[in-house]
């Protein structure tokens, strides 16, 4: 198959005349739509359909704050300051020695 | 033309959905006309069709008029003949393809041949070879070699890069020239 008569080939292709449209298609077409599902009705959005939609954008959130958290307590720990740990450790025998 | 597309979109956001009506029957040939290119029965091709008219409705509030809505149109007709191109890609081992006819063969045989292929018949050959192409590469060709649409056109009907486009091009006319190749020697056997 060489160039020229694939190019025939697309050629002839491009003669091919489409089908007549029939004559009652539009009002078929505006027969077959939901009039509640035109563009003017505002479009109701469950709740979960909105944690589906967003997940991948909370999972990274969610990812990111563990990472940061992880950093400062890291941080903390190699710049010898008292850490989260330490805090909740002093709370906790305080309120068990009153 | 009855009306301005323009204005009868604006109608049918004002609260008239009868308008829709004028807007379907001045752009339903140009649906058609892009439709039929990606599948020959006509009965299917009213269904794309349909289909078409129904998603732009739905959308109808997300056309913002930069663009004139026939091409708005045709950018939802292009991704409507790519699903269903993809869908029968799917279901290609349960779809029967028609024969190619008598003389399809006989063009295809000819070496230099002395007349011209009519456009039935260039389409048997060609539904035929598009089977080894991917649904995109089918839309990517049909645009550019058949509708005649330049790569920047193509870029904005389907959302595509202009690299992906060119490549899709060049990969789909390599793939149909084997396929037809194939055609021709099955065909001489």
């Amino acid at each position: 198959m060489n160039d020229k008569k694939l190019n025939q080939l697309f050629a002839a292709a491009r003669r091919e005349t489409p089908p007549a449209v029939p004559a009652d298609f539009a009002e078929r077409v505006q027969h077959g739509l939901d009039p509640s599902a035109t563009a003017n009705v505002p479009v109701v959005v469950s709740f979960l359909d909105q944690l589906n939609r967003n997940f991948s954008r909370y999972a990274a959130i969610a990812a990111a704050m563990i990472v940061l958290c992880v950093a400062v307590e890291i941080s903390q720990s190699l710049s010898q300051e008292p850490s989260i740990d330490d805090d909740v450790n002093q709370i906790c025998s305080d309120w068990m020695l009153h | 033309m009855v009306n301005d597309d323009t204005e009868l979109v604006a109608r049918v956001r004002a609260g008239s959905p009868d308008a829709y009506t004028d807007l379907v029957r001045n752009n339903q040939q140009q649906v058609f006309s892009i439709l039929h290119r990606y599948e020959r029965d006509t009965h299917l091709v009213e269904d794309l069709a349909q289909e078409t008219f129904t998603k732009a409705w739905r959308a109808l509030d997300r056309f913002d008029g930069r663009a004139p809505f026939q091409h708005w149109l045709s950018r939802i007709a292009v991704h409507v003949a790519l699903d269903h191109v993809r869908r029968r890609k799917r279901f290609a081992g349960t779809i029967a393809f028609p024969e190619i006819g008598e003389d399809s063969v006989g063009w295809l045989r000819d070496e230099l041949p002395p007349r011209e292929l009519e456009g039935r018949q260039a389409r048997e050959i060609l539904d035929l070879a598009m089977q080894s192409l991917s649904a995109a590469e089918q839309i990517v060709i049909t645009l550019m070699e058949i509708e005649g649409r330049s790569v920047k056109e193509i870029c904005s009907l389907t959302g595509d890069s202009s690299v992906a486009v060119r490549v899709r091009a060049m990969r789909a006319r390599s793939k149909l020239r084997k396929a037809i190749e194939k055609l021709e020697a099955s065909e001489h056997e």
